[in-house]
């Protein structure tokens, strides 16, 4: 697999608006990924500025900057990844130059040439392999991503990744938002303390991290950034727990974009103080998973699954009950992924007679039931994520007029309350769309295979575990696509094992002086700040 | 309520002249005042004795798995569950509770209130990090809640039974209805977004400390206003003063030279439990303003499960509201011996 670095065509086009600007960038990064690619990678963007970018960010009670222990280093525009996934679910080469298969059991990540760390060090095979190295060692959990892996500089600006088996996916996984950053691993652990990590340049995001304290961060622009001069003077993270907080930080000048704000009714309140702007990311990032109780009646039936799947009106949902800020689904995975396979549709007629049919019948206006027992059960929710609620209130309301009667249970996560399943006859778990990575491959094992964590409803089905093993080696990325796609025929058509109830995306608050802003999910993750950010 | 004064003799018009309606006050004794404060020190210990204890048995018992808060407070939407076993076995969550609270009290009563689970950085660094912000709030608050209770009270208590009492009657009411962090999103949405005074994000500085401080002392003000106005209306009653006014005192000089410093003492003891209470109300109105105190940290170590970071700012909660009762009490028996 190698891929070229066309990186920066897709958001420069989204955020500028202007046709002229658009043209001139598309010239000069095609030109780019044409070229040589042995220096540093240029792409066309704005002129520097003297704008300091100033976010009002999620406040999780004090930030870590040691990515062994942090999540979300590529985010705030300080830290990058050797590869990277676009909005349309495309792995390309983000500080690699390339990444590519040399033997079954071998990959050769090409680096750059000329790219430095913030602190003018160079990033080179040895300090990768270092980072790379650290992080399988000290990060809990990253050892199953790659396990028994050996990373070694194998030339000035090439590393070789050694694996025992086989692995196909190596190239994606160094996509993984959360596991391999590239990072001077001497000033990291040379800093100990955050704020020593700060001011180290041990980075080499296009901004630095000047300074931080419990409640900001201000990084600025690294001008010896590979791509070229960033265009804004500063990036200003002010760390606000307080969504209506982040709201009105944008209203009063504070700020100019106010993150994460997709929650219910935050659409409607910026329409109505009309003096900011909501945006949404160009491509959804979680999935409103919907599992059934497999062990159980009504759910140990598939026809009741596929009944009740067909029975969701899952545009009513998107639209009425999340403000059309969640996306409908049309398959297991969002529809910006190329291999989703359309599997989900409405059809409330036919849900109707699958009952019928299934023996879950019903008189008159009353709840349908069978040999004596109601067609009634408990959705599990969450409160760490409000959109399960109402999601779960959608379902009710909705399938409430086929005679279905649900009650809803929302606690605090605890992987307690999923594992007992007396519980529940549905729960509802947001989880990535497609995985850390921007392909489903390391997500589906955690909910369908049977030792998978996430595997909630007790999902144990060979057929499955066959394809996801296949899926685990797959040679080619043909056999990839067609494995991924029978597993999609069997998880939702033939057997309905788990649902969508919506795909969600990324909402901010934008200043006007910001409306051209995308939110974009890079990495699979949602990005706040990269090169190309500018105001405007 | 009785009084202090109450007992001030009538045939002593030479006290009343004095201004304070009190016989001289004499020093108390230095033996009975030790044991009085030893006592009370003692108290101190059992209260937050008693606090740690109420805080390791009732935050466990709430669901969701510490771990896994961990994780996701560190930014981890998903976190596998080989990084949550990880995260578990490093926070020593993998032992029984108990043994994590004597572990943790052993650790305490040396001065180490351990480390964050969150951010891996000891509690006690980060509390003293906040506190200060959280005394300046408080501290603002208390003044504008004094600002504005004391005068009310006395136009209260001199109008009493006519329309500015009933005027701050239902100020009151409605103030100490109304919750702060209400206040305080009406304050932004018509001070600063509005008329485009203050901030809505603040940074813990003196400078930006009004509007959160406001938002916190409104409910607060009006309850006390009414306890002086009560506090006043019965010094008034007392025998001194019914003397003061057959002498011909004017009203004015008879609610402030003589009624006021007799209700000093029960308005000081009950703005000393009020002092805690502005700490606890912070919490809120600090989310609010994203003011950088220890209200919005406990919030986010609450959430978290973040066992050490709540249980230290809980100590630091229940000691300011002991210590500031204990100072109210001390200046309460230094005006008058009396009240011990």
């Amino acid at each position: 697999m190698r891929a070229s670095g066309c990186r920066g065509v897709r958001r420069s086009w989204a955020r500028s608006g202007s046709a002229l600007t658009t043209a001139a960038t598309l010239v000069v990064a095609l030109g780019a990924c044409g070229g040589s690619g042995d220096s540093a990678d240029t792409t066309a963007t704005a002129a520097p500025t003297s704008t300091v970018l100033r976010v009002a960010e999620q406040d999780f009670g004090g930030i870590m900057l040691d990515p062994a222990v942090s999540y979300g280093v590529a985010r705030q525009g300080y830290g990058e990844l050797l590869m990277t996934t676009t909005a349309d679910s495309r792995v390309v080469p983000a500080l690699a130059r390339s990444v590519e298969r040399s033997r079954p059991t071998a990959w050769k990540v090409e680096l750059r040439r000329g790219v430095t760390f913030q602190n003018g060090k160079a990033v080179d095979g040895e300090a990768v392999a270092a980072a790379l190295n650290r992080q399988l060692s000290k990060r809990a959990g990253l050892k199953d991503v790659l396990p028994g892996a050996k990373i070694a500089a194998s030339g000035r600006l090439e590393v070789t990744i050694t694996t025992p088996k086989p692995d196909p996916q190596v190239s994606v996984k160094l996509a993984e938002s959360d596991s391999f950053p590239v990072y001077d691993v001497s000033a990291i652990e040379k800093a100990k303390t955050d704020a020593g990590i700060a001011g180290a340049g041990a980075f080499t995001g296009p901004y630095a991290i000047k300074t931080l304290t419990a409640k900001k961060m201000v990084l600025e622009r690294f001008d010896g950034y590979r791509m070229g001069t960033p265009p804004l003077a500063g990036v200003e993270y002010t760390f606000v727990k307080d969504p209506p907080a982040r709201l009105a930080a944008v209203r009063s000048g504070q700020a100019d974009i106010a993150e994460a704000m997709n929650t219910v009714g935050v659409k409607r309140a910026v329409a109505s103080a009309g003096d900011v702007l909501f945006k949404l990311s160009d491509a959804p990032l979680d999935g409103i998973r919907l599992y059934f109780n497999l062990t159980r009646a009504p759910f140990d039936d598939a026809a009741v699954r596929q009944a009740l799947l067909m029975a969701i009106d899952y545009e009513t949902i998107a639209t009425r009950f999340f403000d059309g800020t969640f996306d409908a689904p049309t398959g297991l995975f969002p529809g910006t992924y190329p291999d989703n396979k359309p599997t989900i549709a409405t059809d409330v007629a036919k849900a109707r007679s699958l009952l019928d049919a299934a023996g879950w019948t019903r008189r008159g206006s009353g709840t349908r039931s069978k040999d004596g027992k109601p067609l009634e059960f408990t959705i599990l929710t969450y409160t760490q994520r409000p959109e399960l609620k109402t999601a779960a209130l959608a379902l009710q309301s909705e399938l409430a007029p086929l005679g279905i009667a649900i009650k809803i249970n929302d606690q605090s996560y605890d992987s307690k309350l999923f594992a007992d399943l007396a519980g529940w006859g549905i729960a509802l778990y947001v989880d990535y769309a497609l995985s850390g990575t921007g392909q489903p491959d390391a997500n589906l094992p955690n909910y369908l295979l049977p030792d998978g964590f996430a595997n909630f409803g007790r999902i144990d089905d060979r057929k499955l575990t066959s394809l996801l093993r296949e899926l685990a080696t797959a040679p080619d990325d043909a056999t990839r696509r067609r494995v991924i796609g029978e597993v999609q025929d069997v998880v939702i058509t033939q057997k309905a094992y788990v649902g969508v109830v919506a795909f969600k995306r990324d909402g901010v608050v934008v200043s006007k002086d910001w409306r051209s802003y995308v939110p974009s999910v890079d990495t699979a993750a949602f990005k706040v700040v990269d090169f190309e950010t500018h105001p405007g | 309520m009785t009084s202090p004064a109450g007992t001030a003799s009538v045939d002593a018009p030479e006290t009343i002249e004095r201004g304070f309606g009190l016989p001289r006050p004499r020093r108390p004794r230095s033996a009975g005042s030790l044991r009085g404060l030893r006592s009370r020190v003692l108290q101190t210990a059992a209260t937050l004795l008693g606090a740690s204890v109420l805080v390791w048995a009732i935050v466990p018992l709430a669901p969701g798995d510490p771990a896994v808060a961990t994780l996701q407070a560190r930014g981890a939407a998903n976190p596998p569950p080989a990084a949550i076993e990880a995260v578990r076995g490093q926070l020593g969550l993998d032992r029984p509770l108990p043994l994590q609270y004597v572990d943790w009290l052993g650790r305490a009563l040396r001065g180490d209130l351990s480390r964050s689970y969150r951010t891996d950085v000891p509690v006690a660094v980060e509390l003293v990090q906040r506190l200060p912000a959280t005394a300046r709030l408080a501290g603002a608050a208390l003044l504008i809640c004094l600002a504005l209770a004391i005068p009310s009270g006395l136009i209260a208590a001199a109008f009493a039974g006519r329309w500015p009492d009933a005027l701050l009657r239902a100020v009151a009411v409605v103030g100490s209805g109304l919750p702060g962090f209400v206040v305080g999103l009406l304050l932004i949405e018509f001070v600063v977004v509005g008329a485009g005074h203050g901030q809505a994000l603040t940074d813990g500085s003196l400078a930006q400390v009004w509007l959160p401080a406001v938002s916190l002392a409104l409910g607060f003000f009006a309850i006390l206003a009414r306890f002086l106005r009560a506090a006043l209306l019965d010094a008034l009653d007392q025998p001194f003063a019914v003397v003061a006014r057959a002498r011909g005192v004017s009203r004015p000089r008879l609610l402030l030279r003589h009624a006021l410093p007799n209700a000093a003492v029960p308005f000081l003891q009950v703005t000393g439990y009020f002092v805690g209470h502005l700490l606890g109300g912070s919490i809120v109105v600090e989310l609010v303003f994203n003011w950088p105190g220890l209200g919005s940290y406990v919030v986010g170590a609450v959430e978290a499960r973040d066992l050490p970071a709540v249980q230290g700012a809980a100590l630091v909660f229940t000691l300011f509201f002991v210590l500031s009762a204990l100072l109210a009490d001390l200046v309460a028996r230094a005006i008058d011996p009396r009240v011990a």
